[in-house]
């Protein structure tokens, strides 16, 4: 008996166990392996382990080539990434809009494709197809200017993403202001204003700071007040409040007023960080002093949500030690539907005060069970790389291919001639340390032809894509004539 | 105690509990109800039985995996192809023995045993080149000259390492 006198089914099941490359290795054996892997099974099984985005429509639609050729192509990069350090394949692209409209933090690139521009003071929001130089408008404010505009993306459950977008507009004729949300979606066929929504101002409040999206919820804080103060459903559009910050978590936070740091939806939750004023104040690498206070919400049982104001449940509540000066992007969220048990898992770039050292964590949240006695959540960190020396002159952002391999960009803010990027795989989150792609390498220069012009420091905006195949840096740039211009590269 | 008769014709006296681990035999005594009949299993010899029931024996009284537990299986599953420290020694076995294993694990529908034999080919064929698997598992290359270079090509990334 050989190998290949097993049966399909058995066959099918060893083939599970296997990485993309290594399937594709067997297809190099003989015909009857190679027959094997040309089944449609074998593809579709890699795909929904592999946690690269959905594609659009449902996975069953999709040819086994597709599916093929995007594991693949994602597997290559990978392989790539951790041989080679990352390279600018296509020269810096300069794109210059109409105007100069990429005025501070007020724009956004979704997915490496679309430049979205508000006009601020204007009434349009405007949306460039980078690929095919298209420009559309995708919102137009009936007589009223645009003052602000704070954005999210989220990835859709059926492919594609959402835009979703805070504008804040003052009216011409009745001079009053108003908020509005806007949903933005992109998909192959390009952007559609979905809806739009109009949130009362009392909910709203004035300095609106942080926005986060899951594929299911959306939040927001006031800046001013460190408050949270705004919730959604997206599925049902039903908006929710947040209840009353509780009294007292610990003792050592009772006496001291919180700042909210951080905001975060998930598929599930959305958590919420506050940290003690003093440590904003007094910087030292006091254990005490960095604790955070960690809440998480849900969205409360079906039937409650017919209530005329529907509040968020507070589901968890407690602390961690870690000082997560921000949470950069959020991996994953999954329940065990067996325990009930949610398990947040994110990459958190850490900073400790002492300055000397910045590293990322990824950091795994596990709330207590509902019903328990709360507690100290607890907070397991690895470390998963860290650069000595660069004090809090960089930035770090990060973007992932749905979730499993990701680039983030390190950019060095005092003279912009730092340029970092380096891969993550996070398709094994439950193995410690296991998330670096690389042979114990895990930062990689990229080429630093590009210096970052001046003007940039004060932006820190930097926008990044990467799809499984392709990474895309954008950054806003000073052109000719002082005129404002969006460089892209891209990085393979 | 339920008897099973081999396609050899051995005959194995087996604890009901033990023998329950595998969902066709478990159906099998469903219908047909308390019954002193034997279960004839045409497609198992006795050598390879013999090991099915010591892996049985040894994972006595752990918990079946239910029936939908292959699809949250999926959603959660970490590639892993970890085995277990008794498994591994009950697994090193001759490739002839390692395919009879799978095939009867296959046929019995004992769904933890057939990924332990599954887990251990996968290994085995990791991190070769195809020669080295085509030599691991006496695996004859049909491929003509040209298509060799076709595929090849095709797929070079794969190889490079």
């Amino acid at each position: 008996m050989i190998l290949t006198s097993l049966p399909h089914d058995a066959l099918y099941r060893v083939l599970r166990f296997l990485s993309v490359r290594e399937i594709i290795c067997l297809r190099l054996v003989c015909k009857d392996l190679r027959d094997l892997t040309l089944h449609r099974v074998v593809w579709h099984d890699a795909y929904t382990c592999a946690k690269l985005p959905r594609p659009l429509g449902p996975l069953d639609s999709h040819s086994r080539e597709f599916l093929e050729n995007t594991l693949v192509k994602s597997s290559q990069v990978g392989i790539k990434w951790c041989k080679q350090a990352l390279r600018i394949t296509s020269k810096a692209t300069w794109f210059e809009p109409e105007w100069s409209a990429l005025q501070g933090d007020q724009w956004e690139v979704v997915s490496g494709s679309w430049l979205i521009i508000p006009l601020i003071r204007g009434s349009d929001i405007l949306c460039y197809d980078l690929e095919r130089g298209l420009r559309h408008v995708v919102y137009h404010a009936d007589n009223a200017l645009i003052l602000s505009f704070r954005s999210t993306t989220s990835e859709v459950a059926d492919g594609g993403y959402v835009l979703h977008a805070m504008v804040m507009e003052h009216n011409r004729s009745s001079a009053s202001f108003s908020q509005k949300l806007l949903f933005i979606r992109f998909s192959s066929e390009g952007p559609v204003l979905e809806y739009t929504m109009v949130i009362p101002v009392e909910i709203i409040g004035e300095g609106m700071s942080q926005l986060s999206a899951g594929q299911r919820l959306l939040c927001m804080s006031d800046h001013l007040t460190g408050t949270l103060n705004l919730a959604m459903d997206t599925h049902s559009r039903v908006l929710y409040q947040f209840p009353p910050p509780s009294s007292v978590i610990d003792p050592t936070f009772g006496t001291q007023e919180t700042y909210l740091k951080r905001l975060i939806a998930t598929e599930t939750h959305i958590l919420a960080m506050f940290t003690p004023l003093t440590k904003i104040t007094q910087i030292s690498d006091d254990d005490e002093n960095s604790r955070q206070i960690i809440q998480a919400f849900a969205l409360p049982q079906v039937d409650d949500a017919t209530a005329s104001s529907p509040t968020l449940q507070l589901t968890h509540e407690g602390h961690c030690n870690l000082d997560i000066e921000r949470v950069s992007l959020l991996c994953d969220s999954m329940t065990n539907t067996v325990t009930g048990q949610t398990q947040i898992k994110f990459l958190a770039h850490c900073m400790r005060l002492n300055l000397t050292k910045y590293f990322a964590h990824r950091v795994i949240l596990s709330p207590p069970l509902p019903g328990q006695k709360l507690g100290d959540i607890s907070l397991s960190t690895e470390e998963l790389f860290s650069v000595p020396g660069y004090a809090n002159t960089m930035k770090f952002t990060t973007s992932f291919d749905g979730h499993a391999r990701g680039i983030c960009v390190l950019h060095n803010e005092r003279d912009g001639t730092e340029f970092y990027g380096f891969t993550i795989d996070a398709s094994s989150m439950n193995q410690p340390c296991s998330g670096i792609v690389g042979p114990g390498v895990d930062i990689k220069e990229v080429e630093a032809t590009e210096s970052f012009p001046s003007s940039l420091r004060m932006t820190w905006n930097v926008k990044l894509a990467f799809d499984g195949n392709l990474g895309r840096v954008c950054y806003r740039k000073r052109g000719k004539e002082g005129r404002n211009v969006l460089a892209i590269i891209d990085l393979a | 105690m339920v008897l099973l008769v081999t396609s050899d014709n051995v005959q194995f006296q087996v604890d009901k509990e033990v023998v329950e681990r595998s969902v066709l035999i478990k159906n099998m005594l469903e219908d047909v109800g308390e019954s002193d009949q034997s279960i004839p299993l045409a497609n198992v010899s006795s050598s390879v039985l013999k090991k099915v029931i010591e892996y049985c024996e040894h994972h006595r009284g752990e918990p079946l995996p239910s029936a939908d537990a292959d699809q949250n299986q999926d959603e959660t599953r970490k590639r892993t192809t970890d085995i277990s420290e008794w498994d591994q020694k009950f697994i090193t076995v001759d490739q002839e023995m390692l395919f009879e294993i799978i095939l009867a694990a296959n046929y019995l529908d004992i769904k933890s045993l057939l990924d332990v034999g599954c887990k251990t080919v996968a290994n085995m064929i990791k991190g070769k080149t195809p020669e080295e698997i085509r030599r691991l598992f006496n695996i004859v290359n049909d491929f003509t000259p040209e298509e060799e270079a076709q595929i090849k090509k095709e797929n070079e990334w794969a190889e490079d390492r």
